[in-house]
């Protein structure tokens, strides 16, 4: 029993009027041989130009051209097909077929095949795509458009140009044969990220129809068509020479351009890169850091060219003494770095750099002359404990030091005890720039009197002159917050070689200068005359250094007269132009000179006529020879003794340095030494203390025990 | 249903022949047949419904399609196919369903279903003829200013109706194609013994699966090529199918075919294209059919 046999004929009756009045046309078809038409709704008959009378029983084909496999019996159906008009028209329609049960009939309604909104659409979307294509296609970029997966669908004239290849040749997955082998990964693996909807990029080589290579810079953004699945519109531009220009300037900024070797930015890429790569594993890399000996010589008497004639050889020899995988740079200057792998011990480090040292010290032709290049290497192994290139770069640097301080033209391994040396100096070293920028009392300034020594007829008491003391020598101390108290002889050396000692010399003089101020504020006519403040060479170096003694000056509001600079003599042999120079620029200004250490060095008399110099400070050595336990066995003194004439007969008077018995002042007095200071009167005090201490002796009583013995 | 109570249907003009079986019969069988698909594979039917819904995302898709192992794998080894060139990139359904487009993935949803996946369900060659007719459509589709994703589709689904033939005439069909001397002969031997070429048959269940009706009506106009009709007035899709089958027809031992190329395709494609064609088809068409066999 089906559904239909229960309705009642009123129902039977509605559903008829409804297919009646239907808006589109209805037609029930008989099952046959051919089929034929059994009835045709009034809107049907509108559109085929027939009543129902004259179609009904025409074959379905006279009325209807519909595809053959519309009329099924099991199932409901759907497809195109065309109304035949009475007068020949045919109106398209979609057509769906339902079959009737039973077996024998089927409905048909066929609704007019009016253009479909989707294919409205569809042609505006054709449209914008015909503007896009012509755009892709004129321009110079060369560009191309998958539409679906790798598979491209078109290519511009760019790009066929760019390759050389006709568009068929490339179109489908057929570019993928451009694509240079070695880069056919990240292409695939770049279409695959545009693939899943991020637009992506990469550089790759394409392969051009003659053989010839280009970097293009590939970037693939992703599209989508329903249905299809999706693509990607990429363009690919050819960006081979400003890869080769890029490359030719990143290879500069990584090369020395004198000799073509690798420089210090390339070397530490190398370094950190070996780090890394050993991954706390020892890497079995040997650093070797090599300097040239005396080649400041060769420059200066051969000439620059000579200069870098012999840097271009060393470069070279480096180069064949070592495997290809090892790499030798030029770190600069005279300073070449060579990294060697696979070096296990200490022994074979020694092996590798006795022989490369060997090859590089043969002697070469520079122009027509013979030269013996020297040179001084330092070897540092990479062990477990090395973390950054800073470190096994600084290990070998130390050791490099070391070989220069050993005698020059040798090797020098780092061992474990050099480097905790040169790491205590670094540590110390850092202390002390901290100390040098901080505001703490860990740098300070003591003030040792210099005492007038007095003459066969002056006003004196205990052999020294009265009056106020006519030099307080400013000497400046560390008291670290760990070690204590650091020598002078350890920090000076320390500021020195790291361009501190200009800061520290500054920081002295300051200190001095305010000093000074105080004590004529607080002494009077009791205040020493003159502050002696230690001048470094290197300060001497410093083209703003009479500016800024100058400066100082006139900052406390002293006159130049109040200053006395002491330089060694060693300062005088280094650079003696230079040094001549500043003095004589300090001494116009009012500045006092006075060479320390007077004695010691190799000071040439006749070049000693020349300086601007006022006193000449006679070396404690030769002061410990005049009297006391260490005297010359016939306590002549004569060094002494020939300091002081010789001053004399320049004019210039001379200050004892380091008496500490009343012996040797009594000796200093006798040769008719000017000025002394020792610990026999006093030693280093803050200058608070030496107010004290100057008042003490203005009042009789505050000289020492050894003092008052001196008679 | 049995042959003898169905309806006959004279209209295609064809005449019922043979013995035992007639041509409408066959069709309403075939058709009748393929309602009763989900049943057998409820996942490629569900994934053919909703390949339909252009709103759903390739991942809802892949989804549903996780459920059944063989058209995961399927799938998966298409997008991977030389064809696509993303050899071996694709690891997740979801790309894989968004590499191949969804009317790809409701062609191999539809194979499933309806069984034709099975080698030993299929008429021998049936699957690299279908893969050879697939690559070449997708290779030819932009002369013809088609989309590559459909003339690829269309050329796998054209040979669909040998297939169905094949199920429904296990014993008969397989001699009749291996007896035939060229495509015409083809024809003229399937509407001799089941009244409709296979092509009808193709476009039959292109409708039956609710295809786009354009599609079945590209495919329809196949059959009465073979017997030399002339180009004109055949649509571009028409034509872009035509060129494809008669590469794969070369490439299989059929052909050429008695039109030329250039002919067939309305100028659009001659010799030398199909003999570019007809050397990179057969790498690409391998890798597909192992992708889409079990």
């Amino acid at each position: 029993m089906t559904r239909e046999d229960h309705l009642d004929p009123g129902v039977r009756q509605a559903l008829l009027h409804a297919a009646e009045v239907a808006g589109d046309a209805v037609l029930v078809v008989r099952a046959g041989a051919p089929s034929t038409v059994a009835w045709v709704n009034p809107r049907a008959e509108e559109v085929l130009g027939a009543a129902n009378d004259t179609v009904a029983g025409a074959p379905l084909g006279r009325v209807l051209d519909t595809p053959a496999d519309l009329l099924t019996t099991t199932r409901g159906t759907s497809g195109r097909g065309s109304l035949r008009g009475a007068d020949g028209t045919r109106t398209a329609v979609d057509v769906t077929s339902h079959p009737v049960p039973g077996g024998a009939l089927w409905v048909l309604t066929a609704v007019p095949a009016q253009r479909r909104r989707p294919e409205a659409e569809a042609e505006a979307v054709q449209a914008v795509e015909r503007r896009f294509t012509a755009l892709a296609e004129r321009t110079p970029v060369p560009t191309v458009l998958s539409d679906v997966g790798l598979r491209l669908a078109h290519v511009n004239d760019a790009f066929t140009r760019l390759v050389g290849l006709p568009a068929e040749a490339v179109l489908g997955t057929a570019w993928l044969d451009l694509v240079h082998r070695e880069d056919l990964d990240v292409v695939t693996g770049c279409a695959r990220t545009a693939l899943e909807g991020t637009a992506a990029e990469t550089f790759a080589r394409l392969l051009t129809a003659d053989g010839a290579e280009r970097w293009v810079h590939l970037r693939l953004a992703p599209t989508t068509t329903p249905r299809h699945g999706s693509g990607f519109v990429g363009t690919a531009e050819d960006v081979t020479e400003r890869r080769a220009f890029e490359r030719q300037l990143a290879y500069q900024a990584r090369h020395d351009p004198l000799t073509g070797l690798p420089n210090r930015a390339a070397l530490f890429e190398h370094l950190q890169r070996a780090l890394l790569g050993a991954r706390g594993a020892s890497p079995d890399l040997a650093v070797l850091f090599l300097d040239l000996d005396n080649f400041k010589l060769v420059n200066d008497s051969l000439g620059h060219h000579a200069g870098d004639a012999l840097l271009v050889d060393v470069g070279r020899r480096l180069r064949a003494a070592v495997r290809d995988q090892d790499v030798v740079t030029r770190m600069g200057g005279d300073e070449f770095v060579v990294v060697c792998h696979g070096v296990g011990d200490d022994e074979e480090a020694a092996h590798l750099a006795a022989r490369v040292l060997e090859v590089c010290t043969q002697p070469t032709l520079i122009g027509s002359l013979q030269v013996h290049p020297s040179a001084s290497m330092g070897v540092a192994r990479v062990d477990q404990g090395t973390t950054s290139a800073q470190d096994v770069l600084r290990d070998a640097d130390i050791a490099m030091y070391r070989a220069k301080a050993l005698g020059k033209n040798r090797f020098a391994l780092c061992d474990a005890a050099t480097r905790d040396t040169a790491r205590d100096e670094l540590r110390l070293l850092a202390d002390l720039r901290a100390a040098l920028e901080g505001t703490s009392p860990e740098l300070h300034v003591v003030y040792q009197p210099v005492v007038a020594l007095a003459g066969p007829g002056d006003d004196s008491r205990d052999g020294v002159a009265a009056g106020p003391l006519p030099v307080v020598e400013a000497l400046a101390r560390w008291t670290h917050p760990r070690r204590g108290t650091v020598p002078p002889d350890v920090f000076v050396p320390l500021a020195e070689n790291h361009q501190l000692v200009g800061r520290l010399g500054e920081t002295v003089l300051d200190a001095a200068c305010a000093q000074l101020v105080e004590w004529r504020a607080a002494l009077g006519s009791l205040a020493p005359q003159r502050v002696a403040v230690n001048v470094s060479p290197h300060q001497l170096g410093d083209p703003g250094f009479v500016d800024m003694v100058t400066g100082t000056l006139a900052r406390h509001g002293l006159e130049a007269a109040a200053l006395c600079l002491e330089v060694t003599e060693s300062a005088l042999v280094a650079d003696p132009a230079t040094t001549r120079q500043v003095l004589h620029a300090l001494r116009s200004a009012g500045v006092a000179v006075a060479i320390d250490d007077f004695g010691v060095g190799y000071s040439s008399l006749a070049h000693l006529r020349r300086l601007p110099v006022d006193h000449l400070k006679i070396d404690r050595s030769f002061v410990t020879e005049l009297a006391g336990p260490q005297a010359d066995t016939d306590g002549s003194g004569a060094l002494a003794g020939a300091v002081v004439s010789l001053a004399r007969a320049l004019g210039l008077s001379t200050v004892a340095e380091g008496v500490e018995h009343p012996e040797q002042a009594r000796a200093l007095q006798e040769l008719g030494c000017t000025y002394a200071q020792g610990w026999l009167w006093a030693r280093g005090m803050a200058g608070a203390d030496l107010t004290d201490w100057v008042r003490g002796r203005a009042g009789g009583g505050a000289a020492t025990a050894d003092t008052r013995s001196l008679s | 249903m049995s042959a003898a109570q169905a309806p006959a249907t004279d209209h295609t003009g064809t005449d019922a022949a043979g013995d035992g079986l007639s041509g409408p019969v066959v069709l309403e069988e075939l058709l009748a047949s393929l309602d009763d698909l989900p049943a057998q594979r409820p996942v490629a039917a569900r994934m053919v419904q909703l390949t339909h819904d252009e709103g759903i995302s390739a991942a809802d898709l892949a989804g549903v399609a996780a459920a059944d192992a063989t058209v995961t794998a399927r799938i998966l080894r298409l997008a991977n196919s030389a064809y696509y060139g993303l050899s071996g990139r694709v690891r997740t359904l979801t790309f894989a369903v968004t590499v191949v487009g969804f009317t790809t993935v409701r062609t191999i949803a539809l194979s499933a279903a309806a069984g034709v996946d099975d080698p030993r369900a299929v008429p021998d060659g049936f699957w690299e003829r279908s893969a050879s007719t697939a690559v070449a459509a997708g290779e030819l589709a932009r002369r013809f200013r088609l989309t590559s994703p459909d003339a690829f589709c269309l050329g796998l689904l054209t040979g669909i109706g040998q297939a169905l033939l094949h199920r429904a005439d296990p014993d008969a069909y397989g001699p009749l194609l291996a007896g035939a001397a060229d495509r015409a002969a083809l024809v003229a031997a399937e509407r001799a013994r089941y009244g409709v070429s296979h092509v009808a048959v193709s476009a039959a269940a292109l409708t039956a699966w609710s295809f786009p009706t354009d599609m079945a009506a590209a495919i329809r106009p196949l059959d009465t090529w073979p017997l030399g009709q002339p180009a004109d007035g055949v649509d571009a899709t028409t034509r872009c199918l035509l060129v494809a089958r008669e590469v794969a027809d070369r490439l299989t031992g059929w052909g050429p075919g008695p039109l030329e190329v250039s002919h067939m395709s309305g100028g659009r494609v001659d010799e030398v294209d199909v003999a570019t064609l007809a050397r990179r088809v057969p790498a690409l068409a391998a890798d597909l059919v192992r992708a889409v066999q079990s």
